[in-house]
């Protein structure tokens, strides 16, 4: 048996990196803006093994700060709902291309809990509009989200960034190239995957 | 330059910058006028110098990535008006991650549009070797370049490192290695003797083995090591191998000898020649 396990960790206090990003869209995008930015970590696990895995892994990191530093940290093991729900809420959901999945977690969790583990780390930027831009939302997300211009975008570089733009759903697993095929065949080559 | 005032060359500081007063000393070291301009001070106060350099840090605390917060900085709207009049624009290590991530360099090939953002600056990686790493490395200085003119055809330089994000990297396949051959890469990687071999001749994984590149222009490098922590010969360690790191031990318990130009120098005078500096005031200001 084989499953996904999706585990967020966000800051408990204000994220700097987030109240930065949302000054900065402010400059580049005025009343297009999101009114709320948030940043989590995003760890994606695949686990190969027998029983509940993600049940396990739940009760194990209770113990551990291998993910999060509980002092700083919220961590919350996902499960199928938006970690941020609404309508108008995105989630730019990014990784490193060709990013290295963490042998040493994975060796970790094996140890802990049995099992062959795969362990993968991107960022999720959630980014809020008000209600009444519903409709705007996927046009302001991608908008917000690549940086392809110095005047425009910001979150993903994808000269050396993927990502996916998720509007009012979720996905597990979210990072992009969970196969780990060629990225930029993948991608087609400008990168993006969405 | 008698009766001519030196050439004024703007340090542009932004919040987490730490490397301005070495860049500054290494400038004034080449005949130059270094002129520090600080983020809280208008953007026009930028416009009219001689040429700018964004010097290395950690600018907006390297948050959504190594310099991308500052790429959207209004004053960068200001260099890339005066990049795009040819005047040089410099930006050393975290100064780099800001060029690239505003799109000064290396532009858009296609189109020649500035500002469109065509390559990246991404996380150290080479042979399972990720993330931060600081070390002396050895760049080849490749002549064509006005960043280059003091050295020596193809001279070997040693210079220190010392980033987390420093992989130039594109998405499509080859862009750096066309724009080595465009002769956009004035500074690469290499080996003391050789051709770069991996880590850790090539420190980062940098595609073509580039450490410094242009603008189709020339006139806008991003760089990645720090010549201004090596523009004087006690910057150079004793145990560094090759003819800089012989010099050095040569020098030492000779004050005079210890304080000359070390192999950094090259590029702030490069610099300092290309704004009409003579080579003999630029001897007199070390």
């Amino acid at each position: 048996m084989s499953e996904w396990i999706q585990l967020w960790v966000e800051r408990q206090a204000l994220d700097p990196a987030a109240s930065t990003a949302s000054a900065a869209l402010q400059l580049l995008l005025g009343r297009d803006a999101p009114v709320r930015v948030g940043r989590a970590d995003l760890w994606e696990l695949h686990c190969q093994g027998e029983g509940d895995a993600a049940g396990r892994f739940e009760t194990w990191l209770r113990g551990s700060n291998l993910f999060l530093n509980p002092n700083r940290d919220r961590g919350v093991v996902l499960g199928t709902v938006a970690p941020v729900p609404g309508p108008s809420v995105a989630s730019v959901v990014t990784i490193e291309r060709g990013a290295i999945d963490s042998r040493a977690h994975a060796l970790t969790l094996g140890h802990a809990l049995g099992g062959a583990w795969r362990v993968r780390r991107g960022t999720v930027w959630t980014l809020v509009w008000p209600a009444e831009r519903l409709a705007d939302v996927p046009a302001l997300a991608e908008k917000a989200a690549w940086a392809r211009r110095r005047s425009s975008g910001l979150l993903v570089n994808a000269e050396s960034q993927d990502a996916v733009v998720l509007v009012g759903t979720w996905a597990n697993p979210a990072l992009p190239n969970a196969d780990g095929a060629d990225d930029k065949a993948k991608a087609g080559g400008d990168g993006r995957v969405a | 330059m008698i009766g001519r005032a030196r050439p004024r060359v703007a340090v542009v500081r932004l919040p987490g910058m730490n490397c301005e007063d070495e860049t500054a000393r290494a400038l004034e070291s080449s005949g130059l006028s270094a002129v520090p301009i600080a983020w809280d001070e208008e953007p026009r106060a930028l416009a009219g110098h001689d040429a700018y350099v964004l010097p290395g840090g950690f600018s907006y605390q390297d948050r959504v990535r190594a310099g991308a917060i500052a790429a959207k900085d209004p004053r960068l709207d200001v260099l890339a008006h005066e990049a795009a009049r040819g005047v040089p624009v410099l930006g050393i290590c975290n100064g780099a991650q800001i060029l690239v991530e505003a799109g000064l360099v290396p532009g858009d090939a296609r189109s020649g549009e500035e500002g469109t953002v065509a390559l990246a600056l991404a996380t150290n990686r080479l042979e399972r070797r990720e993330g931060y790493y600081a070390a002396w490395v050895v760049l080849e200085a490749r002549a064509g370049s006005l960043w280059t003119e003091a050295y020596g055809p193809n001279e070997r330089v040693p210079l220190p490192m010392a980033h987390g994000e420093g992989r130039f990297t594109a998405c499509a396949p080859g862009t750096l290695a066309r724009l080595a051959d465009a002769g956009q890469v004035p500074f690469a990687y290499v080996a003391q003797e050789g051709p770069a071999r991996g880590w850790p001749d090539n420190p980062n994984g940098a595609e073509a083995d580039a450490a410094g590149v242009t603008n189709a222009r020339g006139n806008v490098l991003a760089l990645m090591p720090h010549p201004e922590r090596a523009d004087r010969l006690f910057h150079v360690p004793e145990d560094l191998a090759g003819p800089w790191g012989e010099r050095r031990r040569g020098a030492r318990g000779d004050a005079s000898r210890i304080q000359g130009a070390g192999p950094g120098h090259g590029l702030f005078l490069s610099l300092a020649w290309h704004l009409g500096v003579s080579p003999r005031v630029a001897v007199e200001a070390q």
